[in-house]
């Protein structure tokens, strides 16, 4: 039985994010996007503003100096380093839940969404990939769809991972032909849902196969790698282990060898460890 | 299989962590084993055991990292573990090694074997040191959860929804 409707129908049960983030993500879309406009819709939410501020104010994001305001935090910082503040701040409650299906316990899909959007920005820092912002929030947001789509994935997962191991297959693969359609896709919905601009949901849609997209996206590509390689360190593995495959499409445009990425995961865990405070996030487990 | 005891770990290992232990009710336990390395090592008389959970084979990556993260590195991990466990008086000749993780993701990748290469240096460093493995179970595609009882040794993997004694 395909689910596709039914899950696809799902996603609009998803619990609502911040406002704030909501009409943030909207402005954006707009190339000449009022910055006055900006500050606003983040003041406006006291609670989201406060965050921010201990964000931009961590180790992790801020520099030397002190940050006191949304409008300091803009001009020193950047529109989208903004973003990637808000969109922390937002989906943290929504990531942070079990997930049915994949076996994550609760707080492990966040850990294994900050450990992907960490390695993806130090991935396109040591690529020289512009997109750093981006390919940040494009990780963190990159299995949303697995908050939606778990509880199918429990229902079918002993078809799912019996056809993934028959035909070798990785496990998406695998859940797209059970299910009619996969995570990535489910959470591409979801941002569109939430209207966020364009480059993140291509990234969250073809995580799982950067090939599919028809030029080259460095921040496609840096999500795809970078899930990987945080899946292969035990950062959010699910019941499906490691039943994934990494494209040797992608790998070829990058003058990536063993060292190069093992500095990245080395860096990207050292981050991640020393700033699990500032994004709230456990130290996994069962 | 093992189904009774369930194993169920009091003293954990993180990621680029080690632990050793000689109190006799203590489980030492490690998750989500993908390609990191999981070694244990037990000195039944001295009835020590340690664990420890490596990242990535070599150090010289990112020297920087070895003082405050030694054990994220199999080549300075290993050693830092063999060191502590002799510190609470297990001796060489009777250390009792075991190994699990090291896995790999589907496709034939060289950039992505880490397991494989975590494993071969963990090779390298026993057989230089004339010792040998006991027991493991490395190399699938599972995630897989390690533990070890101090005061027996055993040591149990869960993987796939099964517990394997090792």
């Amino acid at each position: 039985m395909n689910y596709r409707k039914r899950i696809l129908a799902d996603v609009k049960t998803l619990p609502a994010i911040s406002t704030a983030a909501l009409q943030m993500a909207n402005v954006l879309k707009d190339p000449d996007v009022d910055i006055k406009n900006v500050i606003r819709i983040v003041e406006y939410d006291p609670g989201m503003t406060a965050n921010v501020l201990r964000l931009v104010n961590s180790p992790y994001f801020g520099g030397s100096y002190h940050i006191g305001s949304i409008q300091q935090a803009v001009v020193r910082l950047g529109i989208d380093k903004l973003f990637d503040l808000v969109v922390v701040t937002a989906t943290h409650e929504v990531i942070d839940k079990p997930i049915a299906g994949y076996n994550l316990p609760p707080g492990e899909l966040w850990r294994h969404s900050v450990a992907v959007a960490i390695t993806a920005k130090n991935l396109a820092n040591n690529l020289g990939i512009v997109a750093e912002d981006t390919a940040f929030t494009a990780g963190l947001l990159h299995d949303i769809g697995k908050v939606v789509i778990g509880t199918f994935v429990e229902k079918g997962f002993d078809r799912i991972d019996a056809m993934a191991k028959a035909s070798n297959l990785s496990f998406e693969t695998a859940e797209r032909k059970i299910l009619g359609v996969d995570h990535a896709e489910i959470g591409a919905a979801v941002l569109e849902m939430w209207r966020f601009p364009d480059e993140i949901v291509r990234a969250v849609r073809f995580h799982h196969r950067p090939g599919d997209v028809q030029d080259s996206v460095p921040v496609v590509d840096a999500v795809h790698i970078s899930d990987v390689v945080c899946l292969m360190m035990g950062i959010g593995p699910g019941r499906e282990g490691l039943q994934y495959r990494v494209s040797d499409e992608i790998l070829s445009r990058y003058s990536l060898t063993p060292p190069i990425l093992e500095q990245v995961v080395s860096r990207s865990l050292g981050d991640m460890q020393s700033n699990a405070e500032v994004f709230s996030v456990s130290s996994g487990g069962e | 299989m093992v189904s009774t005891p369930r194993f169920a770990g009091n003293v954990r290992v993180d990621i680029s962590d080690m632990k050793v232990s000689n109190r006799v009710g203590d489980v030492l336990v490690t998750y989500a084993l993908g390609s990191c390395l999981g070694v244990t090592m037990y000195d039944p008389v001295a009835c020590v055991a340690g664990m420890i959970h490596c990242m990535l084979p070599l150090s010289k990556v990112d020297p920087a990292k070895v003082a405050k993260m030694p054990c994220m590195f199999v080549d300075t991990g290993v050693p830092a573990l063999f060191k502590a466990i002799s510190e609470l008086g297990a001796q060489k000749d009777r250390m009792v090694i075991k190994v699990a993780g090291c896995g790999q993701i589907l496709g034939d990748n060289k950039l992505f074997k880490i397991g494989e290469r975590n494993y071969t240096v963990l090779r390298k460093i026993l057989w230089k040191n004339n010792m040998l493995i006991a027991g493991e179970l490395v190399a699938g595609n599972d995630s897989e959860t390690m533990f070890i009882e101090v005061s027996t040794g055993r040591v149990v993997v869960r993987t796939g929804g099964k517990e394997i004694e090792i």
